[in-house]
């Protein structure tokens, strides 16, 4: 009897050893590949830095040094434009294309088929795309526009500093859209359809059905996908890197750009750090809703 | 006759001109790709020409000036090809088992660490390049193709952990329980009888870190410097940087960089969709 106890206990720490080891390697990784650099950014924000070399500890001088400045007040007002507005558009577009392509039509199910194109090609890619057919000269938008007379003269998407940041909304939100339309046409398709029926005995109208039904019944999907797709546009990068570098005189910076190019191109590493603790502080926040909205959805 | 109503007529529409949304970027983008580039410069934009070759024929010509632009374009693709194989590889491999650990073993600390994982994935990006770029340095891996191998894995590791753990559980117990009454040992049954189960659930997450790592700029960018190093994704941006290259080259490049995505993307369209719903669902 005893060493069948005795058995058993040393089978579950058996048990457990063999699950630590099966988790142990990707949990190395993720520790030194992301967690310790992320605590390393903390540290390095409180640095001096000369090209590179770090010179010691100076307190907040380096965020002293970001908030004195006039670009990161625009890269802050620019990364709540480009946060903000790309997500709401990004959440009310995919609702719309979501009610759409939850339909049972051939269309529907064809657009449902090849929706998460723009989703899934390179960043990179869908801003070199669009650069291209924004080109004022060349592009095909601007020709389009000029051939049906709505511009009379060719405009400079992304030459424009007081416009550039909603243009590059633009662009986001035709590569989100698709997570969201597709995540919202599944909960749309779960809403049980006996709903609907006693809702047409009852007399009705559509728009009460969205009302009533449809928006209630996903509602909890839409907070879900707003903190998603609020965390997925924070930590863009390569595609307004890519599409403006930040300009036209550095109008179009958002955070991580801003970041980037203080790295790489202006070797400010401390100024650089001290943005990407900002950014971390941004992400914790939003992280921390989401968490908190999560338990609130799936319990 | 079916009469013809007016809110289906509108229906359509809208789904026209959603569908062209939707697509007509790609389509314009290997639309441009064809025309030639004395065509491309031209004001107004033309939409009627012989469709030419010449772009894709110049990226794979060795002479030509856009191979000393960047690396041969063979060499690009090679090595994206490397990376994105190899990450997809060693994140399926690790992620299967720790999904099988926090699947099955009810061990201390299990739920804190699959949350602590799910949270780190979303900490990844421009925040992280400076110390990336010195740990990089540091492990004398600059400019060297493993970094950015190693690198993708630890990214890829959370969220395909998580896919393979939520599929892992499907499979039933019961499958388990009768393979170690036939007196197999603990590994040989979640190799050779839980495994081959979750084969779509590693599918999904295999195509969703192949896709991850051939897309990703950030780091690619800094952490290699010889051209003969990069990745094709990064030869397309210093391509479209430079002024010199004209519109058809850098289209055929962006072509051939998202035809094995297209070609992923159509043979396993339901395991994207399923590791997208999963993945997002809860993390």
């Amino acid at each position: 009897m005893v060493n069948l106890l005795k058995k058993k206990i040393s089978r579950k720490y058996y048990n457990y050893a063999f699950a630590y080891t099966l988790i142990f390697p990707g949990l190395i990784a993720v520790i030194i590949f992301i967690a310790k650099p992320a605590y390393d950014t903390f540290v390095l924000s409180f640095s001096k830095f000369f090209f590179g070399r770090n010179l010691g500890f100076i307190g907040f001088k380096n965020f002293e040094t970001i908030f004195s400045e006039q670009l990161f007040i625009t890269v802050l007002k620019n990364s709540i434009i480009w946060l903000f507005v790309g997500s709401l558009l990004s959440i009310l577009l995919g609702l719309f294309i979501a009610l759409y392509i939850a339909q049972e039509n051939k269309l529907s199910l064809l657009t449902r088929s090849i929706i998460l194109i723009p989703w899934i090609l390179p960043d990179v890619l869908t801003a070199i795309t669009w650069k291209w057919m924004l080109n004022s000269k060349f592009g095909v938008i601007n020709d389009i526009l000029l051939r049906l007379s709505i511009f009379e003269n060719p405009y400079t998407f992304l030459g424009d500093p007081d416009t550039v940041i909603y243009t590059l909304v633009f662009i986001v939100v035709w590569r989100k859209v698709p997570l969201v339309a597709l995540f919202l046409c599944a909960a749309i398709r779960s809403v049980p359809i006996e709903y609907y029926e006693a809702a047409k005995i009852d007399g009705a109208n559509s728009f009460q059905k969205f009302i009533h039904i449809t928006l209630r019944h996903i509602a909890f999907s839409i907070t879900a996908i707003t903190c998603i797709v609020l965390i997925w546009i924070s930590s863009e990068f390569g595609l307004p890197w890519v599409a403006t570098k930040g300009g036209p005189m550095d109008s179009s910076h958002i955070i991580s750009t801003y970041i980037y190019q203080n790295a790489f191109e202006h070797l400010r590493w401390g100024v650089s750090s001290a943005a990407s603790v900002v950014n971390i502080i941004i992400l914790c926040i939003l992280i921390i809703s989401y968490l908190f909205v999560n338990k609130k959805t799936f319990k | 006759m079916k009469n013809i109503k007016p809110i289906n007529i509108i229906n359509n529409i809208l789904g026209i001109i959603l569908f062209i949304y939707i697509l007509f970027p790609v389509l314009w983008l290997i639309f441009s790709s064809f025309k030639p580039s004395e065509l491309l410069y031209a004001t107004p934009v033309s939409y009627f020409f012989e469709p030419t070759v010449s772009g894709y024929f110049d990226l794979f010509d060795d002479g030509s000036h856009i191979s000393q632009v960047t690396a041969p374009w063979r060499v690009l693709i090679g090595n994206s090809l490397i990376i994105s194989l190899s990450t997809a590889v060693i994140v399926v491999f690790f992620a299967s088992f720790a999904g099988y650990a926090f699947a099955r073993i009810d061990f201390p600390g299990r739920d804190y660490i699959l949350g602590g994982l799910l949270i780190s994935r979303m900490f990844q990006g421009a925040a992280l390049l400076i110390p990336t770029y010195q740990l990089i340095a540091f492990l004398d891996l600059y400019d060297s193709i493993i970094a950015l191998i190693l690198l993708y894995s630890a990214f890829g590791i959370p969220f395909a952990t998580w896919i393979c753990a939520s599929g892992l559980k499907e499979i039933p117990k019961e499958l388990e329980e009768s393979a170690y009454v036939d007196g197999a040992s603990k590994i040989k049954t979640i190799i050779f009888v839980i495994f081959p189960l979750a084969i779509p659930t590693f599918v999904t997450a295999g195509l969703w870190i192949f896709v991850g790592a051939w897309s990703e700029f950030a780091f690619a960018s800094v952490l290699i410097d010889s051209s003969e190093n990069k990745t094709a994704t990064i030869g397309l941006v210093n391509l479209n940087d430079q002024f010199s290259a004209s519109f058809d080259k850098v289209g055929a490049a962006a072509v051939l960089i998202s035809l094995p995505i297209l070609v992923l993307f159509t043979l396993g369209q339901k395991y994207f969709q399923k590791g997208l719903l999963e993945g997002s669902v809860k993390g």
